[in-house]
């Protein structure tokens, strides 16, 4: 069984998985230029924003503690 | 004269038989739908859907709209009467109730006046002016500014938070690209090729996933009280309201349902779920329903949702406008939004008045088994699915269930569902008005600074999820 400071880590390690994946993904397409931006980058660009935000979600799950309570 | 000529042809329309047989079966459904255990606002709007389109076949032309305001309206005062109904109402305070049940209605009717004014104002062509003016980098701005207002407010931690409107976001450009016809994100999966249908992820969030959330959670068997909260005086809680209005904060209310709001750690000022007396049930409703008025004028000045409640509406404002033909349809949208501001009186007053008749009487709580809701709700989710696609109706049902199963992890997790279904239905046009600026400003990606009112709204947006996020770590909102 995970420590539970692990197991909060995970939601945001889940996170940068599925950023990985859409970067994975977005790879195969063209970026285009600035001026015409193809069907990439903009998912390329959310790819790589989501991972840095699912790492940062990690690391608060690892050293905070949860504000708790449900919606 | 043409706000007057607007809101009577509004209530001309209104008084026809269909028309207000649509409004009352609205407000009917709506208010069993809000009170039923296990589904939330959101959840019944999106299931609503395939009624709306049956009105449309069977009800008329006019009527789709008048039944989704009306249902949407409804399921606000459902959740009050579940929430009085969870709240022993026979030992609640009745004596302070008449004072209060003024006050209430009086904020009612001003939410109501402000609501038909500022729409008044947009059928006087002057909003719809302005916002013929914004251009794509103006669009940008704003939808930005609307994201980042509802990570601002938005469960969760600040990047908790703006990770969710960058997955929404990323979710929504699945698909196959519309200048290039190329897929993207789509993994080799056919039934992806169209994108993913937003009743579909609506239903997997806001029904399937609170589905399973309720039944994981033991319901209260104990008069419910609400947790402390520093009290907000009447006029200064109104103003919230309407500010409120105009950012994406519906979604978090809406998106919960009763049983889960209840087990909040501090009640919510416009949730009546929320709340364990009477007289803060009304109060909360109708700041709730305030807002929800509110959220309607940026809907009809820029026809763009503001937040996971108003797709729904704004997805059937835009059926009907292209239903009713003719060369303009602006001018049928300023139709529909004197219809839509005429029947607001009705579904402000009546489910008002019953539920402040419900509040003079005694009765027994009720008790409904939210196994049996659950079931049928799954049931319900899954056919809604299945009517709405032609062609792989079982892969989507099962990216609907898909979903459901994420919203329920989201819910563990303390992430914000209605953030991510907001941005889910943005993602398209924001992507479509980033391109479309860059081509303009010939790949100058400072445009969006360069130009006034889209620079604006990016400060804007950057500065009030700041200054939102820093109040709320001092515990001040």
């Amino acid at each position: 069984m995970l420590k539970s400071e692990w197991r909060r880590a995970v939601p945001g390690t889940v996170l940068a998985a599925v950023a990985a994946l859409a970067i994975y993904s977005a790879h195969g397409l063209s970026y285009g230029t600035a001026a015409h931006v193809g069907p990439g980058a903009i998912p390329a660009i959310l790819g790589a924003l989501l991972f840095i935000l699912g790492l940062a979600v990690a690391a608060e799950g690892l050293w905070q503690r949860p504000i708790g309570g449900e919606e | 004269m043409e706000v007057v000529s607007g809101l009577a042809h509004g209530f001309a329309t209104l008084a026809s038989p269909l028309v207000l047989a649509a409004c009352v079966l609205g407000l009917v459904t709506g208010i069993v739908a809000g009170s039923l255990p296990c589904l939330s606002p959101a959840g019944a709007l999106a299931l609503q859907v395939p009624v709306a389109v049956l009105m449309l076949l069977s009800f008329g032309v006019q009527s789709p709209v008048v039944f989704v305001i009306a249902f949407a309206y409804g399921t606000l005062y459902g959740r009050a009467l579940a929430a009085m109904n969870l709240s022993a109402p026979d030992k609640a305070d009745s004596s302070s109730l008449p004072k209060d049940g003024r006050r209430i209605l009086f904020s009612s009717l001003v939410a109501s006046i402000v609501v038909t004014a500022a729409v008044g104002v947009d059928i006087a062509s002057f909003g719809r002016q302005i916002t013929m003016q914004l251009g794509p980098a103006e669009m940008v701005g704003l939808m930005v500014f609307l994201l980042l207002g509802g990570a601002a407010f938005g469960r969760g931690s600040a990047a908790s938070a703006l990770a969710m409107v960058v997955l929404g976001l990323l979710l929504g450009l699945i698909g196959t690209d519309i200048e290039t016809g190329e897929a993207r994100l789509t993994f080799g999966i056919a039934a992806l090729d169209d994108g993913i249908g937003g009743t579909s992820v609506a239903l997997g969030l806001f029904v399937i996933a609170s589905v399973i959330d309720d039944l994981s959670r033991a319901w209260p068997s104990e008069p419910y009280t609400a947790p402390a909260r520093p009290a907000h005086g009447f006029w200064s809680a109104t103003i919230l309201a309407v500010l409120a209005g105009f950012l994406p904060t519906n979604g978090r209310t809406f998106a919960t349902t009763a049983s889960a709001a209840r087990s909040r750690p501090a009640a919510s000022l416009f949730d009546p779920a929320s709340q364990g007396s009477v007289t803060n049930i009304l109060r909360a409703a109708m700041l709730s329903d305030i807002r929800l008025s509110v959220s309607l004028i940026p809907v009809f000045l820029l026809l763009l949702p503001v937040d996971a409640v108003t797709p729904f509406l704004r997805n059937i404002i835009n059926a009907q406008a292209m239903m009713m033909g003719g060369d303009n349809m602006m001018a049928n949208v300023t139709t529909i939004a004197g219809l839509v501001f005429a029947t607001l009186i009705p579904v402000h007053v009546v489910p008002l008045i019953i539920v402040m008749r419900l509040t003079a009487v005694r009765w027994r709580p009720i008790t409904i088994d939210a196994r049996i809701v659950a079931l049928l709700l799954v049931a319900a989710a899954c056919f809604v699915v299945w009517q709405l696609h032609d062609e792989n109706a079982p892969a989507h049902v099962c990216i609907m269930l898909a979903f459901g199963l994420v919203g329920y992890a989201m819910i563990c997790a303390g992430f914000d569902r209605s953030l991510l279904f907001f941005a889910f239905v943005i993602a398209v046009r924001l992507e479509e008005n980033i391109r479309r600026s860059l081509l303009i400003s010939r790949g100058d990606v400072t445009a969006f600074l360069q130009r006034p009112i889209s620079a604006g709204l990016l400060l804007a947006g950057v500065l009030l999820f700041v200054a939102a996020r820093a109040l709320r770590h001092r515990r001040l909102i």
